[in-house]
C-alpha cells in the first residue's frame, strides 16, 4: 500500500493500551491560578493552547504549543508537536472547547494533565506577564512580501503527497511531522512564512518551532487553499506550471 | 412491531463511529466499537430505551485512540468480545470467524477478516425476524469509503513472519463478496482518519 501518510508518534503506545488493563480516566481538569501555571511550566509541564491561530497569534503565553481543538486529527497533531509523556496546561476558549480539549487527549490515552488556566488568557494580560505573538498573514501580503523581501523563506509544511500536487516555487517543504527534527535546516536568522493547506499545522509547526527557540514567523492565514483560490501560481516537482 | 434497533453514534471530534444494535423484544442491546469518551452516552442511550447492554464487541485494536470497553464493561456487566489475534490482556470473550451473538430477533456474526489489523473482524447483522439473510456489514476499519484501512497499525507483534517493509499478505475475507449482494456495508469512519490514506 502506498502513499500513506506517516504513522502518527504515539500509535504504538495507543495499541499497547488497548490491549491491557485499563486505567481510570483522568476526571475534570483544575482550574490554574497564573502562578500555578508559572509553577508547573518551572517543572516540565507544556502549555497546550488549543485555540484557533489567530487567536494563539495575538497573544499567547510563551513556549505554548498551538494545536486548534478543530484540527482534525487534533490528538495525534499534539503528541507529533511535544515531548512524550508530556503533562498537559491547557489555555481553551471556553467551557466547551475545554471539555473537547480533555476528550481528545483522553482518548489518545494523554492523560497527565496538569490543568488549565482560569479565564484563559485574560488572567496572564492582568498579571502584566508577556504574551509571545505571531503574525498572521493573507495570502496577499505573501505575494507582496514574496517580491519585496528576497531574503523571506517560504515554508510548507504540508505533507510531500501534497506538495507534489501543487506548491509555491522556491518554498522548501518539511513536513509538519518532521518539523523539529529537520529544524536545524531552518534558517533561523532570516523571516519565515509558514504555510499548510489551510493555516492550522503551519501554526503547530511555528509554535514548536518557537518553543525551540527559533524565532522570526509569519503564518500563512488560509495556506494553499487561498492562495490558489486567489489565482496565485504554483509549480509541480518536474517544472510544469499550475495555477494563475 | 419492529423489534430490531440499530443505532449509529458519531463522535465528530474523533471520526469514529460506534454501532448501538438490539432488540426491544428482548430488551437487550450490545455496542460495537466504543469510544472512551462516549462511554457515558452509551449508557444514556440504553437507559432512554429501556435496554440492558449485554455484550460489546471490538472490530480491531484500535491505534488512533482508547476504546471504552473495559470501562462500559465495568458499568454494565456487558461481556467483552474481541478476535483472539488482538491478544488482549483484559477479561473478554474471545470470538472467531463465524461465531454469531444472538440478542433476541438479531443475529451478529463475525467475520475474520485481517488485513488492516491481524485481529480486524467485520460483522454481519441479520434481522431474524425479516430472514436469514443478512441485512449489512459493519466493516470496522477493513474498508474505508473508496480505499481500504493503511495495514501497518499491527503494533509492534502484528507480523511476526513478515520481514519490515515487505508485502503485505492479501486478507483472507471478503466481506463484499461473501456476504449476499443485497447487503449493505455500513463503515466506522467519516472525514479524515488517521487510519487510512487520507
Amino acid at each position: 500500500m502506498t502513499g500513506l501518510p506517516p504513522k502518527p508518534p504515539g500509535f504504538d503506545r495507543i495499541i499497547a493500551k488497548n490491549r491491557s488493563q485499563a486505567l481510570p480516566s483522568s476526571g475534570d481538569p483544575e482550574p490554574l491560578t497564573v502562578a500555578q501555571v508559572r509553577e508547573a511550566m518551572a517543572k516540565g509541564s507544556v502549555v497546550l493552547d488549543a485555540r484557533s491561530p489567530a487567536e494563539y497569534g495575538e497573544g499567547h503565553i510563551p513556549g505554548a504549543v498551538n494545536v486548534w481543538i478543530e484540527s482534525n486529527p487534533f490528538a495525534a497533531r499534539v503528541a507529533m508537536m511535544t515531548p512524550p509523556d508530556s503533562r498537559f496546561i491547557l489555555v481553551a476558549t471556553g467551557p466547551s472547547d475545554l471539555t473537547r480539549t480533555v476528550q481528545g487527549l483522553g482518548r489518545a490515552g494523554m492523560d497527565d494533565i496538569a490543568g488549565y488556566l482560569q479565564r484563559g488568557m485574560t488572567d496572564w494580560k492582568s498579571e502584566g506577564l508577556p504574551e509571545a505573538r505571531v503574525q498572521q498573514i493573507t495570502v496577499h501580503d505573501l505575494a507582496t512580501m514574496r517580491e519585496e523581501h528576497p531574503d523571506l523563506v517560504v515554508l510548507d509544511v504540508r505533507e510531500a503527497s501534497e506538495w507534489d500536487d501543487g506548491h509555491i516555487a522556491g518554498a522548501i517543504n518539511i513536513p509538519m511531522s518532521q518539523a523539529v527534527e529537520r529544524m536545524k535546516e531552518i534558517p533561523a536568522d532570516r523571516p519565515k512564512a509558514v504555510l499548510c493547506a489551510g493555516g492550522l499545522r503551519s501554526s503547530s509547526v511555528i509554535s514548536a518551532l518557537l518553543r525551540s527557540g527559533i524565532s522570526g514567523w509569519y503564518n500563512v492565514a488560509g495556506g494553499m487553499r487561498e492562495w490558489s483560490k486567489a489565482g496565485y501560481p504554483t509549480v509541480k516537482p518536474g517544472g510544469s506550471q499550475g495555477g494563475a | 412491531m419492529q423489534a430490531m434497533i440499530f443505532q449509529q453514534m458519531v463522535n465528530e471530534d474523533a471520526g469514529c463511529i460506534s454501532y448501538l444494535i438490539g432488540c426491544s423484544q428482548a430488551g437487550e442491546a450490545l455496542v460495537v466499537d466504543p469510544g472512551r469518551d462516549r462511554v457515558d452516552d452509551y449508557g444514556a442511550w440504553a437507559r432512554r430505551k429501556g435496554l440492558t447492554l449485554t455484550h460489546i464487541i471490538e472490530t480491531h485494536i484500535h491505534a488512533d485512540h482508547l476504546s471504552g470497553n473495559q470501562a462500559l464493561a465495568a458499568k454494565t456487566g456487558a461481556r467483552i468480545h474481541i478476535h483472539p489475534a488482538a491478544e488482549a490482556a483484559y477479561a473478554h470473550a474471545p470470538i472467531v470467524d463465524g461465531e454469531a451473538i444472538t440478542i433476541g430477533t438479531v443475529r451478529i456474526q463475525a467475520m475474520h477478516t485481517p488485513g488492516h489489523t491481524p485481529d480486524s473482524i467485520c460483522l454481519l447483522v441479520t434481522d431474524l425476524s425479516r430472514g436469514e439473510e443478512p441485512w449489512f456489514i459493519l466493516t470496522g476499519d477493513t474498508l474505508f469509503v473508496g480505499d481500504v484501512g493503511r495495514p501497518d497499525f499491527g503494533g509492534e507483534r502484528a507480523e511476526p513472519d513478515r520481514p519490515a517493509g515487505g508485502p503485505c499478505p492479501p486478507s483472507r475475507g471478503r466481506p463484499s463478496a461473501s456476504s449476499a449482494a443485497s447487503t449493505r456495508r455500513s463503515r466506522h469512519r467519516r472525514w479524515m482518519s488517521s487510519c487510512g490514506r487520507s
